[in-house]
């Protein structure tokens, strides 16, 4: 298990916002992972962990700035996965595709200066993707994701050719659902 | 082009009611070196993006590469 946020997806131009107006995003992810590792980094078995997923995300940027000459921005994303585990040892075991969770930013600001600029945000990711926890097909976390971020990028050259980009984003998870034998979900307080 | 890279590390511990003590404490931490390559034509809003990331190291999770490709268009 991890956390939701597709790991790399901001590591370049992280502080930058699109130009005013609205902006269409496309990011296709490829995830392969051929190990399963434990606590201390040692293999605890082999096979095949393949996800693909398609971040269809929407952005709009005001043209107005706020406090501090900030341009407000919101944004939404629709996410298509399919994922497959196989284990070197048991075979496969599990797959699933289809619309995953909803992921919206209502709030952003961004500041924008010649040799910096700085993006921070909250975002909340909703479980409206399929999820069952005694399924072998999710495509959802099952749980809401609340986070924030940040993202700096100094602009190291005038030209803004050469970049240097951080971002930190923390993730909080609610709980997530459990089933009873006839699939109605049920308190999750332990 | 460039160098990039990301981190990943749980900070709190796992709980629900089907999580042992064991399961519930190990936290996962991921590493991962990688390059991108980034193209952007301001006059017509376009950027193509192109990342890969090799992990190393991870403790607790899986391990593998990620390769992303995006692209994005300001109307």
């Amino acid at each position: 298990m991890r956390g939701v946020y597709p790991t790399g997806m901001s590591a370049t131009n992280a502080g930058v916002m699109p130009e005013s107006g609205l902006t269409y995003a496309n990011l296709f992810i490829f995830n392969a992972r051929d190990e399963s590792k434990g606590p201390d980094g040692e293999v605890l078995a082999t096979g095949t962990n393949a996800v693909m997923i398609d971040l269809n995300t929407f952005v709009w940027v005001s043209r107005e700035t706020l406090f501090g000459g900030a341009r407000f921005s919101a944004a939404a994303t629709l996410l298509v996965s399919n994922n497959s585990l196989a284990s070197d040892t048991a075979g496969q075991l599990s797959a699933g595709g289809g619309f995953a969770d909803f992921y919206f930013q209502p709030f952003i600001l961004g500041w924008t200066t010649d040799r910096v600029a700085i993006r921070t945000a909250y975002g909340v990711l909703a479980p409206t993707g399929r999820f069952n926890a005694d399924a072998s097909d999710d495509v959802g976390s099952g749980y809401w994701t609340h986070a924030p971020s940040i993202g700096v990028t100094l602009l190291l050259t005038k030209d803004k050719t050469t970049t240097l980009s951080a971002f930190y984003m923390h993730e909080f998870h609610t709980d997530a659902p459990v089933y009873t034998q006839d699939r109605r979900p049920r308190s999750t307080t332990p | 082009m460039g160098v990039i890279g990301y981190g990943q590390w749980q900070t709190t511990d796992k709980t629900g009611p089907t999580i042992t003590p064991t399961q519930g404490s190990a936290h996962y931490q991921v590493n991962a070196p990688g390059f991108a390559s980034n193209v952007v034509l301001p006059a017509r809003g376009v950027s193509l993006g192109l990342k890969y990331f090799k992990e190393f190291s991870n403790r607790s999770t899986f391990e593998g590469y990620t390769l992303q490709i995006a692209g994005a268009v300001t109307f």
